[in-house]
């Protein structure tokens, strides 16, 4: 919990160094070559752009810590970066959790199947499946599913994104396509390896005991391999974060999503690099807390370490 | 044991291995095709035909034509090397730095240890497009920016792999006895270490590779990565999307031939996997 | 209903065995390769015997006794004349059969006892598995599952059952879970239970302790054992006939203390040498020079003819088979040719 918090800390501070560190002046980056050099005189004054790279960070972290990011530069309107985050970081966790739990899904599933038909059909058609799953890039795969699903059949929009706020089952309808595209390769990297866990947890000796006992084979599936092989299962998941998290940022694009995501590309381009530097915190907090609770859950899954 | 006769055992599997081989096959053919394409089409990369704008694919344009009348599969041969060179310099200099990091953290421990391996840590947490994106800020878009991205991006992969194989090789006798004969610390990680710990680290380098032309392809998609006309598979796709709905083939036709590529270097990533693996967990029990 | 196993036992006859086993072979499919790893084994049990099964790792014993409970592994092939255990022929019987013959008719004891237990459920929830299991078949309904752990781990020498029963395995001992197996072994009270070095990963004390539970357990429920060992001092304290595994074929059996006097196979003679000598506390063991032959390796004749000290020319010229010795003892060695 402190290593995570510190991490943070570290991890803020680093984003914070590494875009301060970029060469050109970010007065002029957003007010323009053709900005009087009084105005920018100002402009610097009024971001403490002339402060030294310490004291900056160390009165950003201050605010930071209360909710305040600092203002967009970018925006006409002066938003602050807060504001701007708060409004779309439901949508990208909205997407994200979807595409995890239809990640975990297929690939439970897929996983299952494959190991407990090892060598059959079902197996080889799965584990292919999966190999083929992982070679495709996932914002491609967007653009497909549109093509087919929203295109071809018309079951889904194939742009835009409606909040959760607004109403939850119009974010899962349009949010499926997205959270698919996300999940899809995910699941073939996930199910690969539950397979693996399932066949090496087979050979296990309580299994065998377990058939021994007389108990049935959907009961030791259930009770003896799937459970024992969560653990490295819910590990992998964390392991994923980054992935499922950067797949994010780039299916917002191409489905419209207004989500942190599409904040950063868009205030990128602009070169508003206080937003870029906040979206990149939310993004490095998240996955923080995604390994914070998969190491709960692992703790809680396992007996040797909760006991 | 020779750490020589071992890894001569492995090639062995690995090339026997059908997996391997099928992933052999696709690369092998794909690189053919490359240079078949280069040689014999009648298009350059570049070069624009306002007189036939989107064609469907056909005997002439296999792919099509783009928004530009330029030859897709021209442009996808083209675009492959750029992407492969790409994602290439990437995990080699991701692969050197995270190892080197990884085997000295592995092969000294300690202080020096935890204090990398927090660093790597925290590199691990940051998603791999915000990592990409702040250092692309830093660095100018183009090819070499998306590089150094992959690059920072592997860095953490290769470290805590190359620390978790050398904590695991420091103990072994070989490594005990040259440390004994008073062999210095570098001899010993070159000679000793990196032999018995290069394959799993080339099994990373395989995977990354195909995950470096996506994470390519997903920058220069979104525009912050490749600038065009550099034809980089990732700049096509974003080409390609602006008239997904009326030319549909060439962001589809593209996409493929990227999945392909990628396919055929996860399939050679699992066959020395598979090579490996016995190997593995002979030396890990 | 232990007495009327007893009762059985006392009523000594052919009808009486409650395993057959004849002609069992095992075959090992390793990378494309068929590996004989059991030869023809032919093993009868009466009710109430202890059957010692003696051979060194790689012997196929552990095979043999996962056969007898049809759980070879999925890429092995079993092939035989006979396989029964009270009447049900396992050779035929189908998956769910199968099923409700393990536990009920035979049970395994397995060498590690740590890693029979599923290490995310307590030992409480293994028990109840296993109570409820065996009611249900039985009397209908799981009642008081509590009440009958509690008495089964009592008559294992298990004292402070409640403390066990809420424990994760990782948290006892060895030789608490492996009597804490024997407990819920013994709630399925079946016919035939196969104990494969259920001793071996133990300390010296507990090995004894556990071994005496073996012989209560034989008093009071009246199974047939086939208890697989190497080490033929355990093998001598628990079992009422032997036989003794070499390279996948059964060398010799007879009655226990017929085979420690006067043991026939050149192998067996030198388990016992070495066994004695160990129990003596000689300093330098006798030992048997050489190794068993590779799984792979084609064979001729006697499997142990490169070890053995009275090899004849003969013995490498063709299969040998078990020759009748004394009242009920065979062997497979040439030396005994025409008893």
């Amino acid at each position: 919990m402190i290593g995570s918090f510190a991490m943070l800390v570290v991890g803020a501070a680093v984003v914070f160094l590494l875009l301060h560190a970029i060469p050109g002046d970010a007065a002029i980056a957003a007010l323009g070559d053709s900005a009087s050099p009084d105005v920018i005189a100002a402009f610097r004054a009024q971001h403490h752009l002339n402060d030294p790279l310490a004291v900056q960070f160390w009165s950003w972290a201050q605010a930071a810590l209360t909710g305040d990011l600092g203002q967009s530069i970018s925006l006409a309107g002066g938003f602050s970066t807060a504001a701007l985050i708060a409004g779309s970081l439901p949508n990208t966790l909205f997407v994200g959790a979807y595409a995890l739990i239809l990640a975990i899904a297929i690939s439970l599933a897929g996983g299952s199947i494959a190991a407990s038909r090892h060598g059959r059909i079902e197996d080889v058609l799965a584990t292919s499946g999966a190999i083929v799953t992982i070679s495709l890039p996932d914002f491609w795969l967007g653009y497909v599913l549109v093509l087919v699903f929203s295109l071809g059949f018309g079951w889904f929009p194939a742009y835009g994104f409606t909040r959760p706020g607004d109403s939850l089952a119009g974010a899962f309808h349009s949010g499926f396509l997205p959270a698919l595209a996300i999940a899809v390769p995910m699941a073939g990297i996930l199910s690969r390896m539950l397979r693996a866990t399932l066949l090496d947890t087979f050979r296990r000796a309580y299994v065998v005991s377990a058939h021994a006992m007389g108990f049935g084979r959907f009961f030791i599936f259930w009770h003896y391999v799937l459970r024992n092989a969560l653990i490295p299962y819910v590990t992998a998941i964390g392991l994923q974060a980054r992935y499922l998290l950067g797949g994010v940022v780039v299916i917002e694009r191409v489905f419209g999503v207004p989500g942190v995501g599409s904040v950063m590309v868009d205030a990128a381009f602009a070169r508003d690099y206080g937003v870029v530097q906040g979206c990149a915190v939310v993004f490095l907090l998240i996955v923080i807390a995604t390994n914070l609770l998969v190491d709960t859950i692992c703790r809680l899954l396992d007996p040797r370490r909760t006991a | 044991m020779t750490p020589g006769r071992a890894t001569g055992g492995m090639w062995y599997t690995f090339l026997t291995n059908r997996v391997a081989q099928a992933g052999g096959t696709i690369i092998v053919s794909t690189l053919m095709a490359i240079l078949l394409v280069r040689l014999l089409s009648p298009y350059g990369p570049n070069e624009k035909d306002y007189m036939s704008i989107l064609h469907m694919p056909s005997l002439a344009h296999p792919f099509g034509t783009d928004s530009f009348g330029q030859d897709v599969l021209t442009r996808v041969v083209y675009g492959a090397q750029v992407s492969l060179i790409i994602s290439f310099g990437g995990l080699i200099l991701g692969g050197l730095v995270g190892s080197v990091i990884g085997m000295a953290s592995g092969f000294w421990g300690g202080v020096l240890d935890a204090i990398t391996m927090r660093f790597i840590d925290l590199l691990y947490s940051f998603p791999t497009y915000v990592l990409a994106l702040c250092l692309m800020l830093l660095l100018g878009y183009g090819s070499r920016s998306v590089s150094l991205a992959i690059a920072l991006v592997y860095v953490p992969n290769f470290a805590r792999l190359a620390r978790s194989m050398t904590a695991a090789t420091r103990t072994e006798n070989y490594v005990t006895a040259a440390r004994l004969m008073g062999q210095s610390p570098t001899r010993i990680l070159l000679r000793e270490i990196l032999p018995n710990i290069a394959a799993p680290l080339l099994v990373q380098f395989s995977a990354g590779l195909g995950f470096g032309i996506i994470l390519e392809a997903g920058l220069s998609f979104v525009g912050l990565g490749v600038q065009p006309p550099t034809p980089s598979l990732g700049v096509m796709m974003a080409d390609g999307k602006d008239y997904f709905q009326k030319a549909p083939w060439v962001l589809t036709l593209t996409g493929v031939s990227v999945a392909w590529i990628i396919l055929g270097l996860n399939l050679l990533g699992d066959g020395l996997r598979d090579a490996l693996d016995p190997q593995l967990r002979r030396r890990l029990s | 209903m232990s007495n009327q196993t007893l009762s059985i036992a006392g009523s000594a006859g052919p009808s009486a065995n409650v395993l057959q086993v004849d002609g069992l072979d095992l075959f090992l499919d390793a990378k494309g390769r068929r590996l004989h790893v059991v030869r023809s084994v032919d093993l009868d049990l009466r009710a109430s015997e202890v059957l010692g099964l003696i051979g060194e790792s790689g012997s196929g014993k552990t095979l043999t006794g996962l056969s007898l409970l049809r759980l070879e592994p999925e890429h092995a092939e079993i092939t035989a004349r006979i396989l029964r255990i009270d009447g049900a022929n396992l050779l035929a019987a189908t998956r769910a059969e199968l099923r409700r013959l393990r536990g009920r008719k035979v049970a395994m004891i397995f060498q590690d006892p740590v890693g029979a237990f599923n290490p995310a459920k307590r030992i409480g929830w293994h028990a109840r598995q296993v109570i409820s299991l065996r009611s249900r078949r039985t009397h209908g309904r799981a009642t008081g599952w509590r009440a009958a752990a509690l008495e089964l781990l009592a008559e294992m020498d298990i004292p402070d059952g409640q403390r066990v029963l809420a424990s994760f395995p990782h948290q006892l001992s060895g030789g608490m879970l492996q009597r804490v197996l024997i407990a819920l072994v013994l709630a399925g009270e079946p016919q035939v239970i196969i104990a494969d070095e259920p001793t071996t990963n133990l300390d010296n004390i507990v090995e004894q302790q556990i071994l005496r539970l073996f012989r209560k357990m034989k008093r009071n429920h009246g199974a047939a054992f086939i208890f697989i060992t190497h080490d033929m001092t355990v093998a001598a304290a628990v079992s009422d006939r032997i036989a003794v595994m070499y390279a996948g074929e059964i060398v010799e059996t007879g009655p226990t203390r017929e085979v420690f006097e006067s043991p026939r196979h050149p192998y067996t003679a030198g388990l016992i040498r070495t066994a004695r000598a160990l129990q003596a506390g000689v300093r330098r063991l006798p030992e048997i020079a050489g190794e068993p032959p590779g799984l792979a390796t084609p064979r001729t004749g006697c499997a142990f003819a490169r070890r053995c000290p009275e090899r004849m020319s003969e013995c490498d010229m063709g299969p040998i088979a078990l020759a009748r010795v004394g009242a009920t003892g065979q062997v497979r060695c040439l030396l005994y040719r025409g008893g």
